[in-house]
C-alpha cells in the first residue's frame, strides 16, 4: 500500500547570518525560516502527505535560544501533519542538547503534540509505514548511524509486513557528499551496506540541495536557502514529496519552497559600456523585488577613476534594496589618459597638478598598502575635481 | 608715491612744525630732534592727514590730536605728495564734523574737497581713509612706528591682496590664488578634518573611528560569547563525566561487593582460630613457666655446691699474706720512731746556728753604718762654716751706699750736665778786674779792691765815687738768666742724685760701687759652694742614718737576747766571727736535711705496707662472707626442692605436660597460617577503601549530574554556539570595513599631506620676486650666502627667518632685537620696493626710531641696505632722536628741534597749500561718536609705553 510523505531537511532553525550587518536583515533572514516551516505544512496537507521527515539539523545548533525553540515548536503545531525528526549534526543529541532538556519535552508536548523526535535507534512502527530512525548523538559520529538497522534480525524485518520501511538519516554518503565540498565528512553513511531489499526509501539531510543519490535514497535540501550556492548541480530551496511502495522505488516530486533569493554573480568590467551592461543585468535580476535578494558579487577587470566611482556609486545604488551586498572586489584601477591629463595637466592649478602627479608617481611606483593608499588619495582628488 | 612736504599745526603739542621739506635727491630724509621734541606726533600727524576722513568726530580722538595745553585752535596739517605723475597739496583740518576740512589740490591746480577729495586721496595712495579706529591698518607696512621696529613683518601689517595682485602681475599670474586649487585643498581639508583632529588624532564619530570602536565592541562581544560557549561545553564534557563516573562507580561496587563478602567470611574464621590459639598458648606458657622453674632451682642448687667447694680452697693462702704483711708494718714503724727522734735534734742546732749568723751579721752592720754617719756629721760641720761666712759678707753689703753701675752712670751723666751749664755761664759772664782806682769802686754796693778779678754773671751796678754809677748786663739779660738757672737746676740734680745715693761726691760714689763689686762676687761663690755641699740632701741623709742607726742597734740586741750564749767579739773580730757563724749555720741545714729525708722515706714504707696489710685482709672477710651467704641459700634450696632424686622425677613431669601444649598450640597455628591472615587483613583493608571511594564517587558524581542536568535543562535566551558563529562572521566582515575605512582615512592623510606639500612648494616659487628683493637686501646687512626664508602655503606667509651659511637657520622669533629690527626692516624695504610699481615706482617708507639696537657694524651695513633700497627708488624717512648715529647714511636731515613752538608766522599754513587757512571756531563738534581717539589706539599706545618717550 502507498504511504504518502514529505521529505525536508537542514531547516537550520536560529542560524544567526553574523556576517549580515544589519540586524534587520539577519531577523529578516532568521523568520524567513521559519516562514518556511507553514509553507512546508500547507504542502504537506496539500499534497496529502501522512507526515513530514525532517533529516536532521532542524537547528542551527543544538543549544538554540529559547525563543527559536519555542517558535519552531508552535509553527510545527501548525502543521496539522505528524513531524518526525532526527537530530543532525548541527543539533546532535546527547548530554546538553536540546532533546534532553525536560524544558523542550514539556514545551514540545504543549505546542506541538504532532512533533515525535526521533533520538533512539529502534524503528518506529507506525500505521502504513516503519520509520528507521538514525539520529546523531555527537556533532562528529565515526562510525555509521545506519549500521544498527544491519544487526536487525530476520523477524523484526518480517514483523514488519508489507509496509514501506524508510531510513531517515543524517551524514554524507560514500558515494556523495562532503568530496564535493559540503557536507561533514565524519558522518558518513554506508548506504551499500544497508540489507539489500528491505529498505524502500533513504530520507537524507545534510546537503542543503535537493540530490537524488540512488533511486530510492534522496537529499531534499533546505526548504528555505541559507548560503550562496556551490555549483551548478547545487540547487536548494525545495522539499520533497515521496509516495513509496514496499519493495518498489519511489515516487519523488520536488517542489519549490524558498523565498529568499541568493544571487551569486562573477563579473568582469573593463568599459563603461560594461558598466551599463551590469547595471541593466542588476535591475533584471531584481526587479521591484525588495529585502528578499542577497547577492555575492567577484567583480574583476580594470576601470578608471570615472569608472571605479560609477561602480562603487551603481553598488551602492542597489544595496539598499538587498538583504546584504557581499562584493567581492578584484576590479584594478587604471587611470586613463584623459583622466591623468584633466588632472596633471592644469597650467592655472599647480596644487592639484602637483599633488596628483606625485599621487600617479607613488601610485604606479607603489605595490600592496602604500600602492592602495595613493589610489584611494588619488581617487578622492579626481572625486574633488570632478566636482570642483 | 613720494611724500614732498608737511607742515602740522596745533597738533597736540606742535604748535607749528613750519614747512618741512620731506624729499631729497638720494631718496633719503633724516628727522632728528631730541626726545620729547614732536618728531612721532609729526609722523603720526602726516599718517592722520593721509589716512582718517576730515570729519572724524569723537572725543577720544579728537582730545588725542588736539593742542596741548588746549589753545581751542583745530589740527591742521598739510602734505604734499607725489603720485600718479604729478604733484598734490592735501590740507585737512580736524574740527570733529562737518566743518572740519578736507582740500585735495590736483597736478592741473583744480581742488578737491570733503569726500571728493578724500576719496581721489585714497585712490592715490591705495588705501581709502577712515575713521581713527582702522588708522592704523593704513600702510601698516610702510610706517614703523616707534616700538615697532622688531614686529614680525608678516603679521597683521602684510598688505596680503596687494602682495599677491602684485607677485601675480611680477610673472607668477594667477598661481597664488587658483581658485580651483584653493576650492579642492579646502575640500581636502575639509575630508581631513572630518577624520581627523587638528592634533592629528582620529576624530570621535569620523567614519574610521566608528569602525575602530565598532571592531572593538564586536570582538569584546566575541570574547563574552566564546567565554559563554566555553562554560557551556564545560558544562557538557562535565555532566558526561559525571555520567560516566557514575557508571563506573555503579559497576565497581558491583565488582566488589562479593569480594568484601567473602573476606569477611575469612575475617570471621580467623577470629575463632585466633581465640583458640590464645587458650593453647596459656595452657603452654604455664608447663613452660613450671618447667623452667624446676630447672632453674636445680641448677642453681649444683652451682652453689661448686662454687662453695672453690671459695674455701681460695682462701688459704690469703690468710697466710695477711699475716706476713702484718710482721713487716710493725718493723717499720720502729725504726720511723727513731728516725723521728735524732731529726728533732738536728733542727734544734740548726736553729741556734741561723741565730749565731743573723747575730754576727747584725753587729757587721750595725759597725758600718756607725762609720757612714760620722761621715756624714763631719759634711754637715763643713757646710755650716761656709753659711757663717755668706751671713758675714751680705752684712758688709748691706752696710755699703746703694750705688751700682747704673746708679753711677746717672750720677756720671748729671755732674756732665752741670759741668756744660757752668761752661755756658762763664762764657757768658763780665770778669772785672780792677786794675788801679782813684777813687772807691763797689760792686752792687760792694767794693771791689784793685788787682781783684770779679765774675759778674748777672745784670749789676758798678759805682765808682760816688757820682759814677755804671750797670753791667753780662751776655744779655735774658740768655745769662736763663742760663744760670739751668746751672742751677743741674746742680740741684746731681745734689739729689748724690743723696739719693748716699754719698757726698761722685768719688766716694765711685769707690762704694768697686767696693760693692768685689763683695758681690765673693758672696756668689760662697752661696755656690754651698749649694755644692747639698746642705739640704746632707740633712736628709744624716736624718736617716741616725734613724737606721737606731734600728740596728735594736735588732742586734734583739738577737743576742735570742742567742743569750753567743758571746760578741770586739769590733776587728766581727768580720771572722761572722764569716765563721755563716758556715756553722750551712753545716747544720745539711745534717737536717739528710735526716728528714730519710724520715719521709721510711713513712711512705709504712704507708704502702699498712693499704697491703689492709686490702688483703678484707679481701679475706668478702670471702669469708661469700662462702657464709653461698652455704645459707644451699640449705633452703635443699629443703624446698628436696635432694637430687626428687628433683630429677619432678623435673620429668613437667617436661611432658610443656610438649603436650606445644602439639596443640602448632595444630591452631596451622590452621590461622593456611588462611594467610596479613593477606586477608590487606584485602579486607583494601575492600572497605574500595567501598568507601565508589561510594563517594557514585554521590558525588549523581550529584553532580543532577546539578548539570538542572543547568543544562534551562534555555538562554541566545544560543551560545550560533553567537560565537555569528561573532566571527560578523568581526570578518567589520574587518572588512575596518581595512576599507583605514584605507580611505590614509588616503585623506596622504592627500592632505601632498597638498600642503606642494602648496608650500608652490608658495615659494610665486614669492621668489620678492624673496629676490629681500635677500640683495639682506646679503648687504649679514653678508654673502645670507638670506631670509619665508613658508608659504598659498593661502598664507609665515614662518620668516633669517639664515646665514655661519650660523644656520633661525626663526624671527628666536632673534635677537636687534636682529629682529634689521630683518624686519629688509623685509618691509624689500615689500615696498615690489609694491612701488603700482606707485610711480616709489612709495614712501617711515622708519621711527628704528634700528636703534644695531651695533655700529651691523648700523654701517644697515645704511648700505637703506641706500640700495633708495636708489631703487624708495624715499626712506628715518626718524631718530640721534642724527649722528646716521651719520654716515647720506640722507637729508631735517632739525625737527622747536617744533612745538610757534616756528611760522602765526595765522594760515600757506607756504605750500596757499590756501590754508584758520578756520573760524566751529562748535557743533559733529562727533559721530565712532571714532577712538589717536592716543588709545592699542598700537600706538603700546609702542609709546615700551619706549617710554613720552608719546610725543
Amino acid at each position: 500500500m502507498a504511504f504518502r510523505f514529505l521529505h525536508t531537511a537542514d531547516w537550520q532553525l536560529g542560524k544567526p547570518y553574523g556576517w549580515v550587518t544589519s540586524p534587520e536583515q539577519q531577523n529578516r533572514l532568521r523568520e524567513a525560516r521559519f516562514d518556511a516551516i507553514d509553507r512546508l505544512g500547507e504542502l504537506a496537507r496539500g499534497e496529502g502527505a501522512r507526515m513530514v521527515l525532517v533529516a536532521g539539523d532542524v537547528f542551527d545548533s543544538n543549544r538554540p535560544g529559547a525563543n527559536t525553540i519555542v517558535t519552531a515548536l508552535g509553527r510545527i503545531g501548525q502543521m496539522g501533519v505528524p513531524v518526525l525528526l532526527i537530530p543532525g549534526n548541527h543539533d546532535h543529541g546527547g548530554p546538553g542538547s536540546l532533546w534532553e532538556t525536560k524544558e523542550f519535552t514539556e514545551q514540545s508536548r504543549r505546542l506541538a503534540p504532532n512533533l515525535r523526535v526521533l533520538t533512539e535507534c529502534q524503528p518506529v512502527e507506525m500505521e502504513g509505514v516503519v520509520v528507521l530512525p538514525c539520529p546523531l548523538l555527537k556533532r562528529m559520529e565515526t562510525t555509521d548511524t545506519t549500521a544498527w538497522i544491519r544487526q536487525l534480525p530476520a523477524e523484526t524485518w518480517d514483523s514488519f509486513g508489507t509496509r514501506p520501511r524508510i531510513v531517515l538519516a543524517h551524514g554524507s554518503v560514500r558515494e556523495f557528499g562532503s568530496a564535493a565540498g559540503e557536507g561533514d565528512a565524519p558522518n558518513q553513511i554506508q548506504l551499500g551496506q544497508l540489507p539489500s531489499g528491505q529498505i524502500d526509501y533513504v530520507a537524507l539531510g545534510d546537503w542543503h540541495g535537493v540530490k537524488e543519490v540512488a533511486a530510492n535514497a534522496w537529499y531534499s535540501g533546505t526548504p528555505e536557502i541559507d548560503r550562496f550556492p556551490k555549483g551548478a548541480d547545487n540547487r536548494p530551496g525545495y522539499c520533497l514529496i515521496v509516495t513509496t511502495n514496499r519493495g518498489a522505488n519511489p515516487q519523488v516530486e520536488e517542489r519549490r519552497t524558498t523565498r529568499k533569493l541568493w544571487h551569486q554573480l562573477e563579473r568582469q568590467v573593463h568599459s563603461s559600456e560594461e558598466l551599463e551592461t551590469l547595471e541593466l543585468e542588476f535591475h533584471e535580476l531584481l526587479k521591484a523585488r525588495v529585502n528578499d535578494d542577497l547577492m555575492e558579487l567577484e567583480i574583476s577587470g580594470s576601470l578608471g577613476l570615472d569608472g571605479r566611482d560609477r561602480l562603487e556609486r551603481m553598488l551602492e545604488s542597489i544595496r539598499p534594496g538587498l538583504i546584504a551586498l557581499d562584493v567581492r572586489d578584484r576590479v584594478t584601477v587604471n587611470p586613463t589618459e584623459e583622466e591623468i591629463e584633466a588632472l596633471t595637466c592644469r597650467a592655472g592649478d599647480p596644487l592639484i597638478r602637483t599633488v596628483a602627479g606625485r599621487l600617479l608617481e607613488r601610485y604606479r611606483g607603489s605595490t600592496g598598502e602604500a600602492g592602495a593608499t595613493a589610489l584611494s588619495a588619488l581617487r578622492d582628488l579626481h572625486g574633488l575635481v570632478c566636482r570642483a | 608715491m613720494k611724500l614732498i612736504s608737511a607742515r602740522v599745526r596745533n597738533f597736540r603739542i606742535i604748535r607749528d612744525s613750519g614747512l618741512l621739506q620731506l624729499d631729497s635727491p638720494s631718496g633719503l630724509a633724516l628727522l632728528g630732534a631730541p626726545n620729547e621734541s614732536g618728531k612721532s606726533t609729526l609722523a603720526e600727524a602726516i599718517h592722520t592727514c593721509l589716512f582718517v576722513v576730515h570729519r572724524t568726530g569723537g572725543d577720544g580722538f579728537l582730545n588725542g590730536i588736539r593742542p596741548k595745553p588746549a589753545t581751542g585752535d583745530h589740527p591742521e596739517v598739510m602734505v604734499e605728495f607725489e603720485a600718479n605723475g604729478g604733484r598734490h597739496q592735501l590740507r585737512k583740518v580736524f574740527k570733529g564734523g562737518k566743518t572740519s576740512v578736507a582740500e585735495l589740490t590736483l597736478p592741473g591746480g583744480s581742488t578737491l574737497s570733503g569726500e571728493d577729495a578724500e576719496k581721489r586721496l585714497g585712490e592715490l595712495t591705495g588705501h581709502a581713509p577712515s575713521n581713527a579706529a582702522n588708522r592704523e591698518k593704513a600702510w601698516a607696512h610702510l610706517w614703523v612706528w616707534q616700538g615697532g621696529a622688531g614686529d614680525d613683518p608678516l603679521g597683521e601689517s602684510l598688505p596680503k591682496e596687494r602682495l599677491e595682485q602684485r607677485l601675480a602681475r611680477e610673472g607668477a599670474g594667477g598661481v597664488l590664488r587658483s581658485e580651483t586649487d584653493s576650492l579642492v585643498k579646502a575640500q581636502v581639508e575639509n575630508l581631513w578634518e572630518q577624520t581627523f583632529t587638528a592634533t592629528q588624532r582620529l576624530r570621535a564619530n569620523s567614519d574610521l573611528q566608528k569602525a575602530e570602536v565598532a571592531l572593538q565592541e564586536a570582538r569584546e562581544r566575541q570574547q563574552a560569547a566564546v567565554a559563554e560557549l566555553n562554560r557551556l561545553e564545560a558544562d557538557i564534557t562535565a555532566k558526561v563525566d559525571a555520567q560516566r563516573r557514575l557508571e563506573e562507580a555503579k559497576l565497581g561496587l558491583e565488582r566488589v561487593e562479593p569480594e568484601w563478602e567473602r573476606a569477611q567470611q575469612q575475617a570471621d574464621n580467623l577470629a575463632t582460630l585466633q581465640g583458640q590459639l590464645g587458650d593453647a598458648k596459656r595452657q603452654l606458657d604455664a608447663a613452660a613457666v613450671a618447667l623452667g622453674h624446676l630447672s632453674k632451682a636445680n641448677q642453681e642448687i649444683l652451682d652453689r655446691q661448686t662454687r662453695a667447694a672453690g671459695l674455701r680452697q681460695a682462701m688459704e693462702p690469703a690468710e697466710k699474706e695477711v699475716l706476713d704483711l702484718l710482721e713487716q708494718v710493725r718493723t717499720a714503724e720502729t725504726r720511723e720512731n727513731g728516725l723521728h727522734e735524732e731529726a728533732g735534734k738536728a733542727a734544734q742546732a740548726e736553729e741556734i746556728a741561723r741565730l749565731q749568723q743573723e747575730l754576727a751579721q747584725a753587729c757587721a752592720n750595725l759597725l758600718e753604718h756607725e762609720k757612714t754617719l760620722a761621715r756624714l756629721e763631719a759634711a754637715q760641720a763643713d757646710a755650716e762654716k761656709v753659711g757663717a761666712e755668706i751671713a758675714e759678707l751680705e752684712g758688709h753689703l748691706a752696710a755699703l751706699p746703694p750705688v751700682d753701675d747704673k746708679a753711677l752712670s746717672r750720677l756720671n751723666g748729671l755732674e756732665q750736665e752741670v759741668l756744660v751749664a757752668e761752661a755756658g755761664l762763664k762764657s757768658m759772664a763780665l770778669e772785672l778786674e780792677l786794675v788801679k782806682a782813684d777813687r772807691p769802686v763797689a760792686l752792687n754796693g760792694a767794693p771791689i779792691a784793685e788787682g781783684t778779678t770779679t765774675l759778674v754773671t748777672s745784670g749789676a751796678e758798678l759805682t765808682v765815687g760816688d757820682g759814677v754809677v755804671v750797670r753791667l748786663t753780662p751776655g744779655g739779660a735774658d740768655t745769662l738768666a736763663k742760663t744760670r738757672r739751668e746751672v742751677e737746676r743741674a746742680r740741684a740734680a746731681l745734689a739729689e742724685g748724690l743723696a739719693r745715693c748716699q754719698v757726698e761726691s761722685l768719688a766716694i760714689a765711685s769707690r762704694a760701687r768697686d767696693q760693692r763689686v768685689d763683695l758681690e762676687a765673693r758672696l756668689g761663690g760662697a752661696k755656690r759652694q754651698l749649694k755644692a755641699m747639698g746642705l739640704e740632701r746632707l740633712g736628709q741623709e744624716l736624718t736617716e742614718a741616725r734613724r737606721l742607726k737606731s734600728v740596728r742597734l735594736g735588732e742586734k740586741e734583739r738577737l743576742a737576747a735570742l742567742a743569750p750564749e753567743c758571746v760578741i767579739p770586739p769590733e776587728e773580730g766581727i768580720a771572722g766571727w761572722l764569716q765563721a757563724s755563716k758556715e756553722a749555720e750551712r753545716e747544720a741545714q745539711a745534717a737536717n736535711h739528710r735526716l728528714n729525708t730519710e724520715f719521709q722515706s721510711l713513712a711512705r714504707r709504712v704507708t704502702q705496707l699498712r693499704e697491703l696489710w689492709g686490702k688483703a685482709g678484707e679481701s679475706l672477710e668478702r670471702n669469708r662472707a661469700a662462702l657464709a651467704e653461698l652455704e645459707g641459700g644451699l640449705s633452703l634450696l635443699l629443703a624446698e626442692h628436696g635432694d637430687a632424686e626428687q628433683r630429677r622425677m619432678s623435673l620429668g613431669e613437667a617436661q611432658a605436660k610443656h610438649l603436650g601444649s606445644q602439639a596443640i598450640a602448632k595444630t591452631i597455628q596451622d590452621q590461622i597460617d593456611a588462611l594467610n591472615p596479613e593477606e586477608l587483613q590487606a584485602a579486607l583493608t583494601r575492600l572497605r577503601r574500595s567501598r568507601e571511594q565508589l561510594a563517594a564517587q557514585l554521590s558525588e558524581a549523581t550529584h553532580q549530574k543532577a546539578t548539570l542536568d538542572g543547568k543544562l535543562s534551562v534555555f538562554p535566551s541566545d544560543d551560545p554556539r550560533a553567537e560565537v558563529l555569528a561573532g566571527e562572521q560578523r568581526l570578518r566582515v567589520l574587518e572588512a570595513d575596518h581595512r576599507a575605512k583605514k584605507l580611505r582615512a590614509d588616503g585623506i592623510q596622504l592627500l592632505r599631506d601632498e597638498f600642503q606639500r606642494a602648496a608650500t612648494e608652490v608658495g615659494q616659487e610665486v614669492l621668489r620676486p620678492l624673496l629676490e628683493r629681500v635677500n640683495r637686501l639682506a646679503r648687504i646687512v649679514f653678508g654673502h650666502g645670507a638670506e631670509l626664508r619665508v613658508t608659504s602655503t598659498g593661502e598664507s606667509l609665515g614662518g620668516l627667518a633669517l639664515y646665514r651659511p655661519e650660523r644656520g637657520l633661525h626663526p624671527f622669533a628666536d632673534l635677537s632685537a636687534g636682529t629682529r629690527e634689521q630683518v624686519a626692516g629688509i623685509f618691509r624695504l624689500a615689500l615696498a620696493g615690489l609694491l612701488a610699481a603700482d606707485h610711480d615706482g616709489c612709495l614712501p617708507i617711515v622708519l621711527d626710531d628704528s634700528f636703534v639696537n644695531a651695533d655700529p657694524g651691523r648700523l654701517g651695513r644697515m645704511h648700505a641696505m637703506l641706500d640700495a633700497a633708495a636708489s631703487d627708488g624708495l624715499q626712506v624717512i628715518l626718524i631718530t632722536c640721534d642724527p649722528s648715529t646716521h651719520a654716515t647714511l647720506g640722507a637729508r636731515q631735517i632739525d625737527l628741534t622747536g617744533i612745538t613752538r610757534n616756528l611760522a608766522v602765526q595765522g594760515t599754513v600757506s607756504a605750500v597749500a596757499g590756501n590754508l587757512s584758520e578756520e573760524p571756531e566751529n562748535a557743533d563738534g559733529d562727533n559721530d561718536g565712532n571714532t577712538i581717539a589717536m592716543s588709545a589706539l592699542p598700537g600706538v599706545a603700546n609702542r609709546r609705553a615700551k619706549k617710554g618717550d613720552g608719546g610725543q
